[in-house]
């Protein structure tokens, strides 16, 4: 659930300690890697403290702060080799159409309540994530990481609505794929 | 078309409850007697779920240091933009 901040009320340590690790974290997931990340997140703070009177609120802080990262990111990304384009077309084409498991399908565990998931489990999902190529991996982290809504993601990545939905939906089917042999209750 | 096929082409639409509601309600009710199915859509929703228990990445040292010394170096800036006055250079 989105807060509503007023920004200016806030001293840039206090933007730093509340939104430094979601900054942070966003970066480093669409990114996939710690040092383009650290970049990043210094960038957004840059333009955060010269440009903070650029937030109009019209969007609640943290949907502002997200489109800043994004931007960020997406500018880094453009600045250096996409050696993943590749990778990307190689995926799409070994991913099915649809969701259809196509074969025998094994029932998952029922994970336990968010508290309870351990660092083992966040391991494997961020790993997951990072193996996604980079055009579903985008998609799936704003909408079901950082729960933002469609058409916001929409306007951040330039997308039409129809294929933020049709991303996200094949990242759901990759990530699923990816994770169906730590969740898969073993055959008896 | 069968069931099983409507169900994996519209599994986004149906998760995410953004189709017809008669059509949703034949495919709740497939999935109460075609197991496959049925586990397709609760893995599904499984993998949503995991998503949104991931807590923020910490922020390193390294980065945390580098923003420091951002804010560090900025506020002389700052101060000046809100018409603050510098603080006073040190005698001698």
């Amino acid at each position: 659930m989105e807060t509503a901040h007023d920004p200016a009320a806030l001293t840039p340590e206090q933007v730093l300690h509340e939104h430094g690790p979601r900054v942070y974290s966003l970066a480093r997931r669409l990114l996939g890697n710690d040092a383009d990340a650290e970049d990043v997140t210094q960038e957004v703070f840059l333009r955060l403290l010269r440009k903070m009177d650029s937030f109009r609120g019209e969007s609640s802080f943290p949907t502002w702060l997200s489109r800043v990262t994004v931007n960020a990111a997406l500018a880094h990304r453009r600045g250096r080799a996409v050696r993943e384009r590749h990778r990307t077309r190689q995926e799409v084409d070994l991913l099915p159409v649809e969701g259809s498991p196509g074969g025998p399908v094994r029932r998952w565990s029922e994970p336990p309540d968010q508290q309870a998931l351990d660092r083992e489990t966040h391991e494997l999902i961020e790993a997951a994530i990072a193996g996604l190529p980079v055009k579903y991996r985008d998609v799936y982290v704003l909408a079901d990481v950082e729960g933002l809504a469609n058409a916001d993601i929409a306007g951040m990545l330039k997308l039409g609505l129809p294929a933020v939905k049709s991303r996200l939906h094949r990242a759901r089917l990759l990530m699923r794929r990816a994770l169906a042999p730590h969740f898969e209750e073993a055959t008896p | 078309m069968s069931p099983c096929r409507q169900l994996a082409r519209g599994l986004y639409d149906f998760v995410a409850a953004e189709m017809p509601p008669q059509l949703h309600d034949a495919l709740r009710r497939h999935l109460e007697i075609c197991p496959p199915c049925a586990e397709l859509v609760r893995s599904y929703r499984l993998t949503i779920r995991l998503a949104r228990t991931l807590p923020p990445v910490p922020l390193p040292p390294t980065c945390r240091a580098r923003l420091q010394a951002l804010l560090d170096a900025e506020a002389p800036v700052q101060g000046e933009r809100r018409g603050l006055s510098p603080p006073p250079s040190p005698p001698g």
